[in-house]
């Protein structure tokens, strides 16, 4: 002990002595740590710690083993290490069975010590090529799951289920057997939850029991996974696996753009059946197949969807050049969920050194990293390709025709006229303005000096943006998503108008050329975003206009709901100024987004101004014109070109003259644009003039037939996912996982060590696609095991192997390992089906076996299945069965996520709250909102959406028994199912009650000791209450009794 | 021994109380403690340390004028503040503490206030979340869940952390309070300051006979169908056993909570008779913070009372004289009172005290009358159980802005607590995710001069 403290002070004055990077340091790092752990490591680190020392860390060296501390820092004489490693006699010489270390070696760590044996803390590095520990080839050579999936036949036997006879087979090798067959109404209780998550209704019950004929149960098996609740438990299951939540958590606890939508493509994807590998290949490249999956009635696009399954992570909202961790810890829970989902690895091991357990070197997560950073996190818009509805564009071609038609009768008698005092040539009636109070004497004279004035400012603008701003690409090679950008319906021809959708007004502005998302309607979406931004200029001017919360911003490293986004509020175009932050070498892109592709949008309190009414409303919309890219802080400047036509020709000699010109020159824009021939100049007149009230633009019978479809039409979806723009990049390793200590850029690939070998991914964008293929290849050895091995656990309560999100070598080995492959190769070969899988483990006989019996010795933890695992059902599944139950159950699938109900919501970090009963939805529709979730279904073990979680923890603690007592939404169900009962009349007598009610509850009839036990409670709570023995209130205490039966919430 | 014990029961998550798996550790510490409960005053947002612990006269001197910190926050408006409170010496030991805090400076000599914290964002969820469980990131064990975990319960029938708290869960969210990949017997059980206090405490039958009745027919009907079952179903066998142990906590719980047993002059020295709202809700959760530990409860935790659409109770980027002067009010009485209760009891000297926000706030300001989130350097402080008093620990720059003697960070100070509780920061590990996980990561040291 006092030893202990001793070192403990000695190790605090060696820690203050080594804050900085001090030469001793480097001394270690290159000549005493790689001689531990290449000679040394094998024998006393992570693996085995002969003698109980472990030499890869200061604490566990000056913890020593079972001799006590080898290092004394500062006396190299008493320190055992040194003298074992010199071999002085009375020490074991070291490294034991090894050649002796060289003498240069031995120097280095006699120095190391000598100088105080400092061990810095965070700077383990990752092995360069070449350096990676000898175990490596080992293991990926020898360790079960590496090896590729071996075709197994079922071993002889009588069963005729080929599952049966693997498990008999291992059962009988420990002399054991399987357990009798369950009772039929316990088994079709029991493959009902399995299947559905939800209690067998009475009409499967009724359907069951009538089906004398052979097979009976297979067609009670197939029924339940025929049902549209199989594929919304199942969705739930793989929530579990990707960390399903639906807003950011960490301070504001942003929502998730879409993520309801992610969890409704699980359900349709499961009940459709999707291959495995398909699934697989969407959730990690659905934006980039060749052939999206469409949802056949609707035309969504259902690959895209999938991608949502990175962006359910938790993340923050700072910035992200400030707190560099911020985009890179988005990536590592990318990678985690990745490859535990898919995989069964625990890839971020690899973050900060190469994986201690599993050959993965750091070098292959950084080849992963690359694929992430490359990728770009955006909104997508998930509807069909749709095409501009003709009724619509007639209807508003008919707009343009009455307006068109009342501004060519308005043209003869316009007079100008303006609210507000122009001072500048950026308004086509500043010269009027200018020239108003001029006297008719001086009036030719003063003109031709304004005319040289514009001409000199004319000038100046064109040159000044002439000598500073260097083109950007053309919108073709932006990014161009959303209804209102895609298939070129953005492409506006300079003229085209945009109508406003409400108000007084007809247009919102008439257009000049460029891009424009609501060339039709506002409320059709758009994001426009650019390619990586060449860091060869610091700032992207684009020039834009827009309304109702859209927006512009430079993404910078994927911090996709990073601060800094500006609103556009300008329905004229203005130039907007976005950082290319060329002073760091993280990607950058810029985006212009209408609303609801903002993923930071509803933003915090005080961020932009804006009700939430304004925010849930329809209509978002943008346009640009041009990009520039530039140095100097000041964008361009806005150029007069089209002042020309009004200086041009002979001077003006009266105010009358020039307004003369004035009408002559909006007559010739109007009509250019009557005729569909109008250039950006017009534009900018007419613009104007309507801006200034002197065109008409109120609303006539054409825009109220225009609004009226309008209205109509949906909004479009969208849902954060992942996107891919231009070529991918390589990215450093990070030393010790340090934003601040790059090392040694790595190519883009995936596992170097493990199953196909470092597939590149470097064609042609990120190198997701191919990561995809490399994990949806049959010939992976981890992909089909690992799901066949998810569906075993849900079947049967328990893996094949127990660490189902666990394959390497931390996890457990499978207990039927032939059985595994056997599994693993059929569902393959069947297409990747798991509902086929699901229904081969539902059919066997060990599914059906009884749960009950003692536990042998030989199999304590029932690893072999030698009988049903009896077990709790899950949190979802008993909320769910109390709804079934009580009848109040709403089956409706699909749809936004309800709030779970809250005492004490908190709307500025979006923690709503909803009714009790969740509309009588299932679980899986509760909203899932990190920082606080749904406090009931959390007391039964419902996961904090953290981390990919396979398996559940299965708690048993009084605070669940708490819940079912005392929680008002299991009052609440009770009543509902008593006020049922009330409503089928007075007549039936309790004993007949109660056994109607176990069939609901239970799936069974009661006994008639069972029939008398709650008859008799019953008859208590009557007296109790002082009520009749028929009211709701005493069934209702009977009903909430039947709820907390272990045998409501175990299943069996 | 005691790492192949608790490993054993890692899985062993069936339970007769609320901690039925750790609770036959108790005892089993690695070294004799010095204390064995804690109570910790968290003060999310950030208080600022020259307005607390360490006074700094240089910035009365430079007050508005430009000041050049590199640091997150740097700008060209940026100005020196001066320390907005006075501060006076106290006790023996003669510390410094500021006007804000007079209740607390009456137990100045048995404080020990460490000055040199060190944290490493200045972002609230990541301060909280890493002063709560290490990290920086969500998903892992809180503090007190690790204790519980260490320690097992002092009393079965409760449970071992208990988090006091308002209606705002401060950022982090309940990612601060998490059992992580521990048991769930592990996590806070959360007591609200207002409405009920306990989720599914109260009954809601009308009748106490009525829920009797039904426990009676239901576990009957349990116990018969484990009967006809012939084994094979354990896991229900400790589910019937929960409910009777659910049926008890409904009068054990709220008998800790109530108040009706506490004296008119306790209830007065705690502030339950102050006009301000939050001031008398702090004082009750203080109060019941006594209840608990005196219960048997090993990790009390309270949190301040939040402001709506703040980021935390402390966090005044503007309006810092308004809102540190009303925080303090709420809080320093009856933290105080918490301790010369204790005091009284004698239940002080194995009371470990932490009073500690997720950083400190920065020495200028960008307003005028605001500070910003600063972990380079800030203070918190200790008390009761094995701490010795009197002591102040590390020291920073004139400006209050960076360590420059002793840092201790959030490791360090996790090292200490766990210490002081005997158990080893290095050897309370919990195997997860591949390795054995701790409290203190990889790192950690003990900061000696803080312990008796």
């Amino acid at each position: 002990m006092i030893e202990l403290v001793r070192l403990a002070i000695l190790f605090l004055l060696v820690a203050a002595a080594a804050w900085a990077q001090t030469p001793s340091a480097e001394h270690f790092e290159r000549h005493v740590r790689p001689v531990l752990a290449q000679r040394c490591y094998a024998c006393h680190g992570p693996d085995k710690q002969f003698s109980g020392l472990r030499v890869d860390s200061r604490a566990a060296l000056f913890d020593g083993g079972k001799r006590g501390a080898v290092v004394v820092p500062g006396s190299p004489e008493s320190s055992l290490l040194l003298r074992a490693i010199r071999h002085e006699p009375g020490l074991t010489p070291m490294p034991s069975g090894a050649g002796k270390l060289s003498a240069p070696e031995i120097a280095a760590i006699e120095q190391w010590i000598k100088q105080g044996a400092e061990w810095p803390a965070s700077t383990a590095k990752p092995t360069e090529a070449g350096g990676l520990p000898a175990w490596y080839d080992r293991a990926a050579k020898t360790h079960w799951s590496f090896q590729p999936v071996k075709p197994a036949t079922p071993p002889p036997g009588s069963a005729p289920h080929p599952v049966d006879r693997f498990l008999r087979a291992a059962l009988a090798a420990k002399g054991l057997a399987p357990a009798r067959p369950a009772e039929a109404l316990t088994v079709i209780r029991r493959a009902s939850f399995v299947l559905t998550g939800l209690p067998t209704t009475p009409a499967e019950i009724e359907a069951f029991t009538q089906d004398r004929a052979p097979g009976a149960f297979d067609r009670a098996v197939d029924r339940l996974i025929a049902s549209p609740h199989f594929g919304e438990h199942w969705a739930r299951h793989w929530m579990d696996v990707v960390r399903y939540g639906e807003t950011r958590g960490y301070e504001w606890n942003y929502e998730i753009v879409g993520a309801w939508r992610y969890r409704d493509y699980l359900i349709r994807a499961f009940n459709a059946d999707v291959p495995y590998n398909q699934f697989v290949r969407e959730h990690i490249a659905g934006d980039l197949l060749e052939k999206p999956r469409l949802h056949p009635a609707n035309g969504l696009n259902e690959s895209v969807i999938a991608t949502a399954f990175f962006r359910l992570g938790e993340a923050g909202h700072d910035d992200c050049i400030k707190f560099r961790e911020i985009s890179l810890d988005v990536v590592d829970n990318q990678i985690d969920t990745l490859g535990k989902a898919f995989q069964g690895l625990t890839l971020s091991c690899a973050r900060c050194h190469d994986h201690k357990l599993d050959p993965i070197p750091t070098a292959d997560y950084y080849g992963l990293f690359g694929v992430l950073n490359s990728s770009r996190a955006q909104t997508h818009t998930i509807d069909a390709p749709t095409a501009i509805p003709a009724e619509l564009a007639a209807r508003k071609r008919a707009v343009r025709n009455e307006l068109a038609g009342a501004w060519t009768a308005q043209i003869a008698s316009l007079e100008l006229r303006s609210s507000t005092g122009k001072t500048s040539f950026d308004h086509p009636l500043f010269p009027w303005l200018a020239m108003r109070p001029t006297d008719t004497a001086v009036f030719a004279a003063t003109w031709r000096a304004l005319a040289a004035r514009y001409r000199e400012e004319s000038q100046e603008r064109a040159q000044f943006n002439r000598e500073h701003f260097t083109p950007y690409l053309d919108w073709s090679a932006w990014s161009q998503d959303g209804l209102g950008l895609r298939n070129a319906a953005g492409v506006a021809r300079a003229g085209d108008v945009a109508i406003a959708t409400e108000g007084a007004q007809a247009l919102t502005a008439i257009l000049p050329a460029g891009l424009h998302t609501n060339l039709y309607t506002d409320r059709w979406n758009g994001a426009l975003r650019s390619p990586l931004l060449p860091k060869t200029h610091k700032y992207l001017s684009v020039r834009l206009m827009g309304g109702r919360l859209a927006s512009c911003r430079t993404v910078l490293d994927n911090c996709a709901i990073g601060d800094g986004y500006r609103v556009l509020e300008n329905d004229s175009p203005r130039w907007h100024r976005l950082d290319t932050y060329s002073r760091e070498k993280l990607p950058a892109f810029a985006e212009i987004v209408t609303k609801r592709d903002n993923p930071r949008i509803p933003d915090r309190p005080r961020q932009i101004k804006a009700t939430e009414a304004e925010i849930a409303a329809p209509g978002s919309y943008f346009g640009a014109t041009s990009a520039v890219l530039h140095d100097k802080p000041e964008s361009p400047r806005e150029e007069l070109g089209h002042l020309a036509r009004l200086f041009e020709g002979e001077t003006p000699t009266s105010l009358e003259e020039l307004i003369q010109r004035y009408r002559a020159v909006l007559r010739n824009a109007i009509a250019a644009w009557a005729a569909g021939r109008a250039t950006d100049d017009d534009v900018r007149w007419l613009d104007a003039a309507l801006r200034a009230g002197l065109l008409e633009n109120s609303v006539g019978p054409a825009l109220a037939a225009y609004r009226e479809l309008e209205a109509r039409l949906p909004e479009p979806r969208t849902i954060d996912g992942m996107g891919d723009a231009g070529a991918g990049f390589d990215t450093p390793i990070l030393r010790a996982g340090d934003p601040h200590a790059p090392g040694e850029v790595t190519p883009r690939h995936f596992l170097s060590r493990i199953g196909n070998h470092a597939p590149a991914l470097n064609s042609p964008g990120s190198g997701r696609r191919e990561l995809a293929e490399s994990i949806a290849d049959p010939a992976n050895p981890l992909t089909a095991r690992l799901m066949v091995n998810r569906v075993w656990h849900h079947v049967f309560g328990r893996g094949l192997v127990p660490t189902v999100d666990n394959f390497g070598r931390e996890g457990e080995r499978p207990s039927h390992p032939q059985l595994l492959d056997y599994l693993a190769t059929r569902f393959v070969q069947e297409g990747w089906s798991v509902k086929k899988l699901a229904r081969l483990l539902a059919t066997s006989e060990a599914f059906r076996q009884s749960s009950e019996g003692p536990a042998p010795e030989a199999d304590p933890a029932n690893a072999l299945l030698h009988h049903y695992p009896a077990r709790r059902l899950a949190a979802e599944s008993i909320r769910d069965s109390m709804l079934a139950t009580s009848g109040a159950l709403n089956r409706t699938l699909h749809g936004p996520s309800i709030a779970p109900p809250r005492n004490e919501p908190q709307a500025y970090r979006r923690l709503f709250a909803g009714p009790l009963d969740g509309q009588g939805r299932r679980s899986l529709y509760t909203q899932v909102t990190r920082m606080e979730g749904s406090r009931f279904l959390e007391i039964f073990d419902y996961p904090n959406p953290m981390a990919a979680r396979g398996a559940r923890d299965i708690t048993n603690v009084p605070a669940q028994a708490l819940a079912m007592m005392n929680d008002p939404f299991v009052h609440e169900q009770a009543r509902v199912w008593a006020e049922r009962l009330a409503a089928q009349g007075d007549a039936q007598q309790p004993e007949a009650r109660v056994d109607a009610m176990f069939r609901a509850a239970l799936g069974r009839p009661a006994t008639a000791a069972e029939r008398a036990r709650f008859a008799g409670l019953a008859a208590e709570l009557a007296s109790l209450h002082r009520a009749p023995v028929n009211s709701a209130a005493v069934w209702k205490d009977v009903a909430h009794a039947l709820f907390n039966l272990k045998e409501f919430l175990y299943l069996r | 021994m005691t790492i192949t014990r608790r490993r054993a029961l890692q899985l062993a998550s069936n339970g007769f109380g609320w901690l039925a798996a750790s609770s036959i550790l108790q005892g089993a510490t690695h070294h004799a403690a010095k204390a064995k409960r804690v109570v910790f005053f968290f003060m999310p947002g950030g208080v600022s340390h020259m307005e607390s612990f360490d006074p700094k006269p240089k910035l009365t001197e430079l007050d508005g004028k430009p000041a050049k910190l590199d640091n997150y926050v740097a700008g060209p408006n940026r100005k020196w503040l001066r320390p907005l409170w006075e501060f006076k010496q106290h006790g023996q030991c003669g510390a410094p503490v500021s006007a804000l805090f007079p209740n607390i400076a009456r137990h100045i000599d048995d404080l020990a206030i460490i000055r040199s914290m060190k944290s490493e964002f200045p972002l609230h969820a990541r301060g909280n979340v890493f002063l709560h469980t290490g990290k920086n990131i969500g998903g892992f064990p809180s503090l007190g869940s690790w204790i519980t975990y260490g320690l097992g319960t002092l009393n079965a029938n409760l449970p071992g952390y208990v988090l006091l708290r308002d209606a705002h869960i401060p950022p982090g969210g309940i990612e601060n309070f998490s059992n992580g990949f521990l048991p769930a017997t592990h996590q806070a059980t959360h007591i609200r300051d207002e409405g009920a206090p306990v989720d599914h405490i109260k009954p809601l039958d009308t009748d106490a006979r009525i829920q009797r009745a039904k426990l009676d027919a239901l576990l009957q009907q349990d116990r018969h169908l484990l009967a006809s079952s012939g084994g094979g179903h354990g896991a229900i066998e400790s589910a019937i056993a929960n409910y009777e142990m659910a049926y008890k906590m409904q009068s054990l719980v709220p008998d800790v909570l109530d108040l009706a047993k506490e004296t008119e002059s306790t209830k007065r020295m705690y502030g339950l008779d102050s006009a301000d709202k939050p001031k008398r809700l702090y004082g009750l959760q203080c109060l019941r913070a006594r209840r608990l530990l005196e219960a048997g409860v090993r990790f009390v935790e309270v949190t301040c009372p939040n402001l709506v659409g703040q980021n935390g109770t402390w966090d005044q980027h503007d309006h810092l004289t308004r809102d540190h002067e009303h925080n303090a009010a709420v809080t320093d009485q009856a933290i105080a009172a918490l301790m010369t209760d204790l005091k009284q009891r004698g239940m002080f000297d194995d009371t470990l005290i932490l009073w500690a926000a997720e950083f400190g706030r920065t020495p200028d300001t960008g307003n005028g009358d605001g500070r910003d989130h600063h972990p380079f350097c800030f203070s918190l402080w200790l008390a009761g159980g094995g701490v010795k008093g009197g002591v102040t620990h590390g020291e920073t720059d004139e400006l209050g802005d960076q360590v420059v003697r002793d840092p201790v960070t959030i490791h360090d100070l996790h090292a200490t607590m766990l210490h002081l509780l005997g158990l080893n920061h290095e050897h309370l590990t919990y195997r997860y995710g591949g390795r054995e996980q701790r409290l203190t990561d990889v790192y950690g040291n003990i900061v000696r001069t803080v312990v008796a």
